[in-house]
């Protein structure tokens, strides 16, 4: 691929009269609001070397476009990704109905978790003498009034 | 938003990734099973942000769906580029053949972004890391061994006679 490559180099297809002739491509890939696109352009009025220069460089750069592979999925690629990608989402979880199954049975736990502790608490020292001490005056209110 | 939907928008995009997925590592099989390995990485590694976004409403669909495209496209890039180096020695016929194949890694990927999809070279910096002035130099190599493809006095006349926009 080099000497090809030296060949066009040497070719003269950027004239070394302009010491901004090498920067005329930018003008092909940079954004019109880049300030190097703003100085090249501004430059490019005013130095018929470099319009020259970059009049050939876009010319060529377009043609040598086809030379871009434009590539084709094989039908049976597509389906067999499309249906690893529906594999994907199922095997994590990512579906909705999933993720929602998940939320509602995370939902019972913590319901569940709750009952118990209620429970457990309704079990506890603390409430048992609570259950002691209404029940003594429970008896002493039934006994005195 | 729905995750069917962004299930979906993955799917549609395989045109588009193959492409891509083929010009960086150019074998049927492996540029598929490339982009499997992609999807399967972009949802491990967005999975909280997709399950939120499963949940909430569409108002930032748009965004999201843009956001995942080049995220995948990014890590074809990144996958592709380790593969790529273990299958360098069987790839090498494609690549003998010259022409496009025959450019370097990021000559051709970077090349082919910019001609061949929608992305703007802030896009194309995200998604190979590299600062404008590496992908612009990349660019630059790449448009002047791809110019070398064509005959140098081919456009002579046009050029002579100002017909050029
Ligand atoms: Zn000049």
């Amino acid at each position: 691929m080099d000497r090809p490559i030296q060949e066009f180099n040497k070719s003269n297809f950027f004239s070394n009269n302009c010491i901004h002739t090498k920067q005329v491509y930018s003008l092909l890939d940079v954004s019109p609001k880049d300030e190097l696109y703003k100085r090249m352009s501004k430059h490019i009025e005013t130095c018929s070397t470099c319009q020259t220069a970059f009049k050939t460089f876009q010319l060529k750069s377009e043609a040598s476009r086809v030379y871009i592979p434009k590539v084709l999925m094989d039908r049976d690629l597509r389906q067999s990704f499309e249906r690893e990608v529906g594999e994907l989402f199922k095997v994590m979880d990512l579906n909705e109905r999933e993720i929602l199954k998940r939320n509602v049975k995370k939902s019972f736990i913590f319901i569940d978790k709750m009952g118990i502790e209620f429970i457990q608490n309704l079990l506890s020292k603390t409430m048992l003498k609570t259950y002691f001490f209404a029940l003594a005056i429970f008896i002493c209110l039934k006994l005195f009034l | 938003m729905k995750t069917e939907e962004l299930q979906k928008y993955i799917q549609n995009l395989s045109p588009e990734l193959y492409s891509f997925a083929y010009v960086l590592v150019p074998d049927d099989l492996q540029a598929s099973q490339l982009m499997i390995d992609c999807v399967q990485s972009f949802l491990i590694q967005k999975k909280v942000l997709i399950e939120k976004m499963g949940l909430t409403k569409n108002r930032i669909l748009k965004n999201l769906l843009d956001e995942t495209k080049i995220n995948i496209v990014k890590i074809i890039y990144e996958l592709s580029r380790k593969r790529y180096q273990q299958l360098k020695i069987s790839l090498a016929e494609v690549e003998g053949n010259g022409g496009f194949f025959s450019l370097d890694f990021d000559e051709k990927a970077i090349l082919f972004l910019k001609e061949k999809t929608q992305f703007e070279i802030e896009q194309i910096e995200f998604i190979t890391s590299m600062s404008k002035t590496e992908v612009l130099a990349y660019l630059y190599s790449a448009r002047i061994k791809m110019t070398s493809l064509m005959p140098n006095n081919l456009f002579q006349n046009e050029i002579e006679s100002g017909g050029i926009a």
